[in-house]
């Protein structure tokens, strides 16, 4: 009996410790608190250093750049007040608006000029800094050919930058409002080695929420900060981020524990979809998100254009999308997105099996072979795994040829793709601002470390760098579109599908939607009781 | 004449055996940091890695940050004394959370729901194995044998998802998930416990069958001993021996967490870093979870072993050092 009785108080203990000290109880929890379900961690609170989607989307809520995106994914000013763009369109004079950092200190020029100069020192280890490539000299300073003094950003003074560009970019504007162009306190971090990582807790931000808990694998929160310009017209007070499994997450949501799952910082489970749908619970919006398949060039198989051509006619993308999916994704028949302007989304038909045999037999007579061997390497996920078994079926229906599907871990398929050690794989591309240089580019050289087919057109390089002069909006895209055009003509990768963002949304939130660029602002958020 | 007994072996047996022990174990840890190290090395995948690429400036000093550009041996001795001082810097992918944060703020998480786990899952398999035994081919025994196959071949995702699903969401008994109050605790604790209590319950059954054949069991009777002495001085007692083998490993497993209970029940403990920190290629943080693992186990491994000699006076404590 006393035994028991010892065990049992030991019991009791050890159940009295699960209180987590770091949580918030729920009897202090300000009263516009919404819950989001997450199922990856922030990886860091630094704008310089942000590369994920998920931590892109803490970014853009608690930093703010000289333009931002409307909700309704139109630019418009943000901490720039007027913005005077020289005639050779080289030089920008920004005249910033009044703004405070969270810790209460003025927001200046300088920060500007310190963050934008310390992205493009690598000992920050900035991944996003070749975006910045476009001010002059960046490239060169970067790689340590010229001072940092001499890149084009200049703060004339407190309240005036001065960029200056390599060329005309017409989509600088856009480019400004990408967190790679946020500002960072210069007061905060001048004295700190570059290399070293902000505490969450304490670095100033200049947006309209504050970090206030940062415990990965647990939970992050913001809250209201209330020193952002434009404060008095944001009405959350909090905003939970819960770290959680997709199912968990569903089962929680319809149990009125959260406000909010799936895009951009979770999932919705893909067998619950439809059903979802079919209940009219679900919401979709379209993102700018390209699935295809890559195709190494150097592989004496996918070589041959023809081949390339009759497997792309081949793939059943709408046996993904409608059947193997479901979760409202369309075929794609172009690289570029609808969404991102571009007036020809179509260069080829969704399949025609007659053509890519046609094909198919044209290619294998110039390769003299019968069958190539061929196999599609992919990240192991329940998507791709469905994916991939539609992609392998429709090839063996339509051209009685043979995928190997390799399913790899995410690390094993990155490798394996940086090395060119494969003939298929999967890959997806999603939009960083919203042009369609921001696709486009990717193939623009063989050799930028994201492209990997092995695929270089002079022609296509060529007009890349032309539309980046043209100023004109619809010569602009019509230099695009040629673009386009060459690359959909040589294939080197075959879009499959365009992602949506599936997410479901408590009845109490009212005036938020995913953007365009899968962005999740909670400035303009309004709550219903 | 007798040789004179050295003072220590004398009168501190156990404080021999506890000193020897740490001894040994520093070196198996120290092997197990070399094993570990090597390893970390040969697989393939670069932490760094994405698809989309990063500037090769930016890898080199991301390397260079992290030690990754140095000669192996130099990574080995750092990383050696990173073991020694148990500081193994900060994550490759978390950059603002140390390895020491991490084990700090998730093992009191895993430790305390592992607790909670062997709180259900030892009385649970103690009571059906020796009921079992007692009564073999009865009923009891036949059903509660059908129900550990059923419970050793589900898998624990299977059973966490079932339990979420009955116990949290349909009829709302429990939370869904979380950690914040006691109640949160009880659906992954009775996850975890299940698969510990089938083998207990299954290796007890097995041992106590074979004591209750011993002659003293029967002179026990005899002498007029009531059941519940019979069963808990004579029967409990000689049968746990192997059921204390089994313990210390699956304290461990227990103690450090799982990773598919911490998933689906949204724990934040040890677990999910282990297996998230190797799928990341996160160095410092495999390295680190990997020796407190060990130490953690060889430190469970000694207890099980002092229990031991108590449990039965034939075990001397020198016989496990041998």
């Amino acid at each position: 009996m006393r035994l028991f009785l010892c065990v049992l108080s030991i019991f009791a203990l050890t159940l009295s410790c699960t209180k987590d000290p770091h949580k918030a109880t729920k009897n202090s929890a300000p009263k516009a608190t919404i819950r989001l379900a997450l199922n990856e961690n922030f990886t860091t609170c630094d704008p310089r250093r942000a590369r994920s989607i998920c931590t892109i989307n803490l970014i853009k809520n608690t930093f703010e750049g000289l333009t931002r995106y409307t909700i309704d994914g139109k630019i418009e000013y943000a901490l720039a007040d007027d913005i005077i763009i020289s005639p050779d369109g080289k030089t920008y004079t920004i005249t910033l608006r009044p703004a405070k950092w969270s810790d209460g200190k003025e927001l200046t020029a300088h920060d500007f000029e310190f963050s934008w100069k310390s992205s493009l020192n690598p000992a920050t280890r900035a991944p996003n800094a070749y975006q910045l490539f476009v001010i002059k000299n960046a490239k060169s300073a970067y790689e340590g050919k010229c001072h940092p003094d001499t890149i084009g950003i200049v703060a004339i003074d407190n309240r005036t930058l001065e960029i200056t560009l390599e060329n005309p970019t017409a989509h600088f504007l856009e480019l400004l409002a990408f967190h790679p162009f946020f500002p960072v306190a210069k007061h905060y971090f001048e004295d700190s080695p570059l290399f070293e990582e902000a505490n969450p807790k304490e670095m100033p931000v200049n947006g309209p929420f504050m970090i206030k808990e940062w415990h990965p694998n647990l939970e992050f929160s913001v809250i209201k900060n209330p020193n952002y310009r434009e404060a008095l017209s944001v009405t959350l007070d909090q905003v939970v981020y819960t770290f959680l499994d997709d199912s968990t997450a569903l089962q929680m949501f319809e149990k009125g524990e959260l406000d909010w799952t799936g895009a951009p910082t979770a999932n919705i489970p893909i067998d619950a979809i439809q059903t979802l749908r079919k209940e009219k619970k679900l919401q979709s919006s379209q993102v700018a998100i390209t699935q295809f398949i890559r195709c190494n060039t150097a592989n004496p198989y996918l070589n041959n254009v023809k081949l390339r051509k009759a497997l792309s006619l081949a793939f059943d993308r709408r046996g993904i999308t409608d059947h193997a999916l479901q979760s409202g994704f369309q075929p794609a028949t172009s690289f570029v997105p609808p969404s991102a302007g571009l007036l020809n989304n179509s260069y080829f038909p969704e399949r025609d099996t007659a053509q890519a045999k046609k094909l198919y037999q044209e290619a294998m007579e110039e390769l003299k072979i019968t069958r190539p061997s061929l196999s599609l390497i992919y990240t192991s996920s329940e998507e791709s795994n469905k994916v991939a078994q539609v992609l392998q079926q429709s090839i063996k229906e339509a051209l009685n040829c043979d995928i190997t599907l390799e399913p790899l871990e995410a690390k094993m398929f990155f490798e394996r793709l940086s090395k060119h050690n494969y003939t298929l794989a999967f890959g997806r591309w999603s939009a960083d601002f919203y042009d369609p240089i921001s696709f486009l580019s990717i193939f623009e050289s063989k050799n930028n470390g994201t492209n990997n087919t092995d695929w270089e057109n002079s022609s296509y390089t060529a007009l890349l760098q032309e539309a980046n002069h043209i100023t004109n909006t619809t010569e602009r895209k019509e230099c695009l579109e040629k673009a386009q055009k060459i690359l959909m003509n040589d294939l080197p990768i075959i879009p499959l599908f365009f992602r949506t963002s599936n997410y479901l949304q408590g009845a109490r939130i009212k005036n938020i939607s995913v953007q365009p660029l899968g962005i999740v602002e909670f400035r303009h958020v309004k709550l219903v009781e | 004449m007798q040789e004179p007994i050295p003072i220590l072996r004398q009168r501190r047996p156990l404080l021999r055996f506890v000193f020897i022990r740490l001894f040994y174990s520093f070196l198996t840890v120290l092997a197990i940091a070399t094993a570990t190290f090597l390893l970390m090395k040969a697989i393939p995948g670069d932490p760094f890695q994405d698809e989309q690429a990063i500037p090769e400036e930016c890898l080199k000093a991301l390397r260079a940050y992290y030690g990754l550009e140095d000669p192996l041996i130099m990574q080995y001795f750092r990383y050696v004394l990173s073991v020694i001082t148990f500081d193994f810097g900060p994550s490759l992918k978390y950059s603002s959370q140390t390895v020491n944060a991490i084990i700090y703020n998730g093992f009191p998480v895993s430790f305390v729901l592992g607790c909670e786990a062997l709180f259900f899952a030892i009385p649970l398999g103690i009571f059906v194995g020796i009921f079992s035994a007692i009564y073999h081919n009865s009923t009891f025994d036949k059903i509660s044998r059908i129900g550990t196959a059923i419970t050793l071949s589900a898998p624990s995702f299977l059973i966490a998802t079932t339990l979420q699903f009955f116990l949290a969401f349909y009829i709302p008994i429990f939370p869904i998930a979380r950690f914040d109050t006691p109640m949160h605790t009880f659906l992954p604790a009775i996850t975890l416990a299940i698969g510990p209590a089938t083998v207990i319950a299954k290796l007890l059954r097995a041992s106590a069958i074979e004591v209750l054949h011993q002659p003293y069991m029967l002179t026990a009777k005899m002498k007029g001993l009531s059941p519940f002495r019979i069963t808990t001085v004579h029967l409990l007692k000689n049968s746990l021996l192997p059921v204390l083998s089994y313990l210390g490993p699956v304290t461990t497993n227990i103690f450090v967490g799982s990773f598919v209970v911490e998933r689906i029940f949204a724990i934040p403990g040890l677990g999910q870093w282990l297996i998230l920190s190797v799928l990341n290629r996160d160095y410092p943080v495999i390295g680190g979870l990997t020796l407190f693992y060990s130490m953690l186990l060889l430190a469970i491994h000694t207890i099980i072993d002092i229990i031991h000699t108590y449990l039965d006076p034939r075990i001397q404590l020198h016989e496990h050092l041998s």
